[in-house]
């Protein structure tokens, strides 16, 4: 307890030098805390987006831009595939959920998706709640009415009964060059409640929309069940079980026209290029916190030379090499400990901020998670550090003859 | 004083160790070319060969296992089983009418788990014997209870 009290009060004797390097830990901690938060959170997003017996069906191309563009609303879609494919995966005893997609306008940067109803379904499910008042008024119906996504609602003020025209594209054009659709206004009639996920980020239309827009849809008042010539971007089923997803496979990568994707695994490759990345800053944080944790060894070292004559006297009254050895560890470890602590609140703290920031810039949620194993092993790793760069110097002083210190009285 | 730190500071390094090595257990570890003796190429549909289980394989019913493999691209949404394939194919078996039985093996989880691209090391209870499993698909050796790490 003599030590605790002595290295406490060694500490308080040298506020601003140990503050310093107090500090210097809990910058190097907080990069290190505010990486892994912001990528487990972005983990968790994705593997709440792409989960279960899922299959995508897109036109050829990059399975990543597909992925990004039908359950993340991120890209612009890889092309078209013919509307059969979702009357045929729709009519399939395997398939207990068919949600067709349908891109191309937008409106103030949020995607106008065209869909059906059972897009409700697919949030329900990938919320794991049978919630449902998940829609403040009603979906679509008709062509040109919209249910808009939270963050949509959030950010153009736009509400049940208001209209709105949409740009044709993923890019907002300037007003005299966006013309194109001016003609067709959108109406809003019903709100999505916030999920916490891309579906907050797009508005949600029928998937006859973009047919009237591009002019396949050429006459209105024909027979409604003529598909002929219909196009839709994209469809995300869910099978009953394995067997049925992967027959559904088999049969979908024999077509010329359309390409079968299993959501999770190209999410995880998605995930896997940003881990490559997070891993690096991670590794430049903990140097950084290394680097920290030789400053209080160089601090106490400092420390250790300037005391020479009291732990030569203390020696002297009969304190043991371990009580010196021992507050010196003690320093350590507090300096380290407070810089950790510090750090880890700090860290989470900017994680929100940028999670907060990337929200309002880009509307991309992330929802930061509780505080767990990862912190707590940061701080005991940065104790653990501050312990040892205590205890270094340390043996260094305890090496100084006894007499020699104390002679070096002036 | 001195005593009591030193124990601290080599337990704290211990519990490091421990929580970065994994346990090495005594456990016999299989290769996806044990399961079978003889044929077990499907040409065609419908043309599934006679199955012949090895005897070591047979032997090992109810023994603790490990086998190296990829994960299959489908996953339930509860990620509580898989299909551990041989191969890091884009396809996945029944992909095509032929493929070869000896290449893949469900694998049920006692702990849920996402999509892991790469090589995969999975350590369970290995059952042995033609059987419609928990997926709804008949196979002949599956692995229950198991554990999933990242193959090195």
């Amino acid at each position: 307890m003599t030590s605790v009290w002595l290295a406490l009060s060694y500490l308080r004797a040298r506020p601003l030098l140990n503050g310093l390097t107090a500090l210097a830990v809990a910058l190097g901690i907080s990069i290190v805390v505010a990486t892994t938060t912001l990528s487990k959170a972005a983990r968790q997003s994705a593997s709440e987006t792409a989960g279960g017996y899922q299959l995508l069906l897109a036109a050829k191309g990059s399975q990543i831009q597909a992925v990004l563009s039908t359950l993340f609303f991120a890209e612009a879609p890889t092309g078209n595939i013919p509307i059969e494919i979702y009357e045929q995966v729709h009519a399939d005893q395997g398939v207990t959920l068919a949600v067709p997609f349908n891109f191309g306008d937008s409106f103030k940067s949020h995607l106008i998706v065209g869909t059906t109803p059972d897009y409700l379904h697919l949030i329900r499910r990938n919320r794991r709640s049978s919630q449902q008042t998940l829609l403040k008024g009603r979906w679509p119906e008709h062509a040109f009415e919209a249910s808009l996504g939270a963050a949509v609602a959030r950010a153009t003020g736009l509400t049940i009964g208001d209209t709105f025209t949409a740009a044709h594209g993923f890019v907002e054009l300037p007003e005299d060059l966006s013309d194109h659709h001016k003609a067709q206004p959108y109406t809003v009639v019903g709100l999505l409640e916030e999920t916490r996920a891309p579906t907050d980020r797009a508005i949600f239309t029928t998937l006859d929309t973009s047919w009237r827009i591009h002019g396949q849809f050429h006459d209105a008042s024909s027979d409604a069940h003529d598909h002929e010539g219909r196009q839709i971007t994209a469809v995300l089923i869910e099978g009953r079980g394995y067997a049925d997803v992967a027959r559904l496979n088999a049969l979908m990568a024999q077509r010329m026209d359309v390409q079968p994707i299993f959501p999770g695994r190209t999410a995880t490759q998605v995930l896997g290029y940003l881990q490559r990345g997070q891993s690096l800053v991670t590794s430049i944080a903990w140097l950084a916190a290394l680097i920290a944790c030789l400053g209080i060894m160089i601090s106490l070292f400092a420390a250790a030379v300037e005391r020479r004559r009291q732990i030569a006297t203390l020696r002297a009254i009969g304190a043991s090499r371990a009580t010196v050895l021992g507050v010196m560890a003690i320093e350590g470890l507090f300096i380290a400990g407070l810089g950790a602590v510090i750090g880890v609140a700090f860290g989470r703290l900017m994680a929100v901020a940028i999670a907060w920031q990337l929200e309002q810039s880009n509307g991309y949620l992330l929802t930061i998670g509780q505080a767990g194993l990862a912190e707590i092993s940061a701080i005991a790793v940065a104790m653990a550090l501050g312990l040892l760069a205590g205890f270094i110097p340390a043996l260094l002083a305890l090496r100084e003859d006894v007499a020699k210190g104390l002679a070096a009285m002036t | 004083m001195k005593n009591q730190i030193i124990v601290f500071f080599v337990s704290a390094l211990m519990m490091g160790a421990t929580m970065t090595s994994k346990s090495s257990a005594a456990m016999t570890r299989v290769k996806f070319t044990d399961f079978f003796v003889g044929e077990t190429y499907q040409v065609g549909p419908g043309m599934k060969p006679e199955f012949n289980l090895s005897e070591s394989i047979q032997a090992l019913h109810g023994n603790t296992v490990e086998i190296l493999g990829f994960m299959d691209g489908i996953l339930p949404r509860d990620g509580m089983h898989f299909m551990l394939i041989r191969e890091p194919t884009a396809l996945c078996p029944f992909h095509t009418s032929s493929f070869d039985w000896a290449a893949f093996m469900p694998v049920f989880l006692s702990n849920s788990t996402e999509y892991i691209d790469g090589p995969i090391r999975i350590v369970g209870r290995l059952d042995v014997g033609q059987k419609t499993d928990e997926m709804g698909l008949v196979s002949y050796v599956r692995i229950y209870d198991a554990s999933i790490a990242r193959a090195q």
